[in-house]
């Protein structure tokens, strides 16, 4: 097996980096929204599509993640 | 089919005399939607009264609902239809049977009361079983008092302290006691075991050997059950003989009572009434010549025809408030139908505006079927879908469900087989269309996604600018087509961006965007077209002049929407690597030769899988309706629509003749 180079290495962490830390972002963000939405669906089961959408309005951050990911890989 | 169905608002006038058949008919006709009786201003009108027997109907209702609970649920045999005749007919002995289940009932109640009671009275006795005293003697001795109850620790030495003339019985490691001393130490006595947190016991009013008691007790508790079981196996034969009659009734009587209390939704002076209500368009002819055959021609009835708010002209013209608008009909086609819940689920469109289902019906299907991706756990949603029908028979929701789960499942099974190649994450097809794997193809696939969202979101905008223009608002019009070409700005720039990808993004290149030029301008090592810049411009141009400069801040959003579509790529791609991991790691254990670790090797394979599935599942179902909810209707959806309840039955146990 050839070793890859630092570069590369160095690479795959941003990458990782930044998947891994928008994914952390978007459930810190989540948690709070998904617990209010939970409470407020027992209230009222009307409420599921709203607190759905609610709850998943965070998830853009780890979909940017992705995006850059895919940008740094992609330029290495 | 983009509309929900046109309403024609139907006043009915008729004497006081024939109400009674225009409630039969109106019922069985099944079409109106009653609006709530508007007392006339000049007084002469006054609210509809029931019908007479409304409330014997309501009682008897109650009966049978009560009864119904009662029995034991078993698998409906629907090949009995039971005719409307027959139960009227048979009423009284379907109130018969009613009273005997509830009877039955009743007397079940009684001896689990008394089972109770008898439990209460051992549980007394319990602890003084272990006592080889007579139950008298706690409290018939003359010379000596007992003390029974629980200490905080044994008394043995204290007693000692004060006399020997004692007889001491302990249990629970000396901690619950049975004492007794010689009266003329009991004040001592007392005081010593007040120390020791004494509380007493209060012994039954019994004579005899516990023991014996207990058994007694037990015999009559056993004796009680027995009884139980007897009752339990009646309602057991009560349940399979007559649900099905019950539930008949049930159906006959609740109509009994919805048209004997329909007149409270009218108006009526002495000699006649009034009803108003909501009829689809197409259904008019209908309820005119039902009603002049009912009644004789003596009924009129006024038709007036509303067009959804959007298209009248002027401002706001006949009333607005809540109640006074067209209730909702959603009018989809069989395949598309079950989606109806997932836009149910968000809010029910607004009478005149687009309803969406039928873009929701293709669009989900198409996202989870790209998010899954895999022809196994395609077929496994199919099954799953499939048994969930045959369990929720009687639920439309979660047969709706199903539905949404099967078409889902096909989707994601064709995809499996064709693009990716997989079932399970183990390739299958001889010559997939990509390769998940392969990180150009990701790349590309990340872009594809993107030009979906443009269409998705494009046909959003479309429904928007439809709408404005419908209703001749042309500043929001043109906002609507400032955002559309902000829109195909922003993908067009991602897609310039990603020309170069092989295979999927140059295609794309090549077959959708073949229209801009080659020009481009380098930002930040990005090669952005020309005319990306110039549409996201002249969109942001035409946003500044209708809606003012916060739309600069709202177009960095919908950026922030078309990327979200990269999702779709995301999941399918994350689902076939975990798929394809699982598969790798836990293969070789499964062919191993020692049968212990074939079978351990299996067994975790299979619960990964199931893992797998259920991720995949949820994920990908949850993705493609956020996509809708938010994405999709956000740009153009109003909701809040009322739901179209049409007075009548939807039969199931009866038919009409």
């Amino acid at each position: 097996m050839v070793a890859p180079d630092i570069g590369q290495g160095l690479i795959a962490i941003g990458a990782g980096l930044a998947i891994g830390l928008t994914g952390i972002a978007t459930g810190i963000a989540e948690k709070g929204i998904g617990a209010a939405a939970v409470g407020a669906i027992a209230e009222n089961p009307s409420f599921f599509a709203r607190g759905l959408i609610m709850t998943v309005i965070p998830e853009t951050i780890v979909i940017f993640g992705v995006a850059i990911a895919f940008l740094i890989l992609g330029s290495g | 089919m983009l509309k929900p169905v046109e309403m024609s608002k139907v006043t009915i006038i008729g004497p006081t005399s024939s109400l009674a058949a225009t409630v039969e008919s109106l019922h069985s006709l099944n079409i109106i939607h009653f609006t709530e009786a508007g007392l006339e201003s000049d007084g002469i009108f006054s609210e509809g009264q029931p019908m007479e027997g409304a409330s014997d109907f309501s009682s008897q209702l109650l009966r049978i609902r009560a009864a119904k609970q009662l029995l034991v649920p078993h698998r409906e045999t629907s090949a009995v239809r039971y005719t409307e005749q027959d139960i009227d007919s048979s009423m009284k002995s379907v109130m018969d049977t009613v009273d005997e289940i509830l009877t039955t009932y009743k007397e079940k109640q009684s001896l689990l009361d008394r089972i109770r009671y008898y439990e209460e009275r051992r549980a007394e006795l319990m602890p003084l079983s272990a006592f080889p005293v007579k139950l008298e003697h706690y409290r018939d001795l003359e010379s000596v008092v007992a003390f029974v109850g629980n200490v905080s620790r044994p008394v043995d030495e204290e007693m000692l302290k004060i006399t020997s003339r004692f007889e001491l019985y302990s249990n629970d490691g000396g901690r619950f006691i049975a004492l007794f001393v010689d009266r003329r130490f009991t004040s001592d006595v007392r005081t010593m075991l007040s120390l020791l947190e004494f509380k007493e016991f209060r012994v039954p009013e019994l004579s005899g050997n516990s023991i014996d008691r207990i058994v007694e007790i037990e015999g009559q508790i056993s004796e009680l059950r027995k009884r139980i079981d007897g009752l339990d196996i009646r309602i057991a034969t009560l349940s399979a003989k007559s649900s099905d009659l019950l539930n008949a009734a049930e159906e006959t009587v609740s109509a009994d009572v919805s048209k004997a209390e329909a007149p409270l939704h009218f108006s009526v002076t002495e000699r006649e009434f009034v009803a108003r209500g909501w009829v689809p368009s197409e259904d008019i002819e209908r309820l005119t010549s039902a009603l002049s055959a009912a009644s004789g021609g003596k009924i009129f009835v006024d038709v007036e025809v509303v067009r959804p708010a959007s298209e009248q002209k002027g401002p706001e013209t006949s009333g607005n408030s809540p109640d006074d608008s067209p209730p909702v009909k959603l009018r989809n086609v069989s395949v598309s139908k079950p989606f109806e819940l997932l836009v149910r689920l968000f809010s029910l469109p607004s009478y005149g505006e687009y309803d969406p289902t039928i873009v929701v019906a293709i669009t989900f299907a198409l996202f989870v079927g790209l998010m899954i991706n895999d022809l196994g756990y395609g077929i496994l949603m199919v099954v799953l879908g499939y048994i969930l029908i045959l369990y929720f028979r009687d639920s439309r929701d979660m047969k709706q469900l199903a539905y949404i789960l099967i078409i889902s499942g096909v989707a994601g099974a064709i995809f499996g087989y064709f693009v990716f190649g997989l079932a399970f994450g183990f390739p299958v097809s001889p010559r997939p269309l990509l390769n998940p794997s392969d990180f150009s193809v990701a790349e590309g696939l990340l872009l594809l996604c993107i030009v979906v969202g443009l269409l998705h979101m494009g046909i959003g905008y479309g429904f928007s600018l439809s709408e404005c223009v419908a209703g001749r608002e042309p500043r929001k019009a043109l906002s609507s087509a400032g955002w559309i070409a902000v829109l195909l700005g922003f993908v067009t720039m991602l897609a310039g961006i990603g020309r170069h990808n092989q295979p999927i993004g140059k295609l794309i290149w090549h077959y959708l965007f073949f229209w801009v030029s080659g020009s481009s301008i380098t930002f930040s090592m990005m090669a952005i077209p020309d005319y990306a810049v110039i549409l996201v411009a002249a969109g942001l141009a035409l946003l500044i002049a209708t809606e003012g400069a916060f739309a600069l801040l709202e177009s960095i959003s919908l950026l922030a929407n078309v990327i979200s579509y990269a999702r779709l790529a995301a999941i399918a791609i994350a689902g076939a690597a975990l798929a394809g991991a699982i598969n790798t790691m836990l293969m070789p254990r499964s062919f191993s030769a020692n049968p212990a670790m074939f079978i351990a090797g299996l067994f975790l394979l299979v619960v990964a899988q199931i893992f797998v599935f259920i991720m995949l599942t949820l994920s990908a179902g949850l993705q493609a309706l956020r996509l809708n909810y938010i994405e999709f209707f956000i740009k153009f959806f109003k909701g809040g629509g009322r739901a179209y309840k049409p007075f009548g039955l939807s039969r199931k146990y009866t038919v009409e003749r």
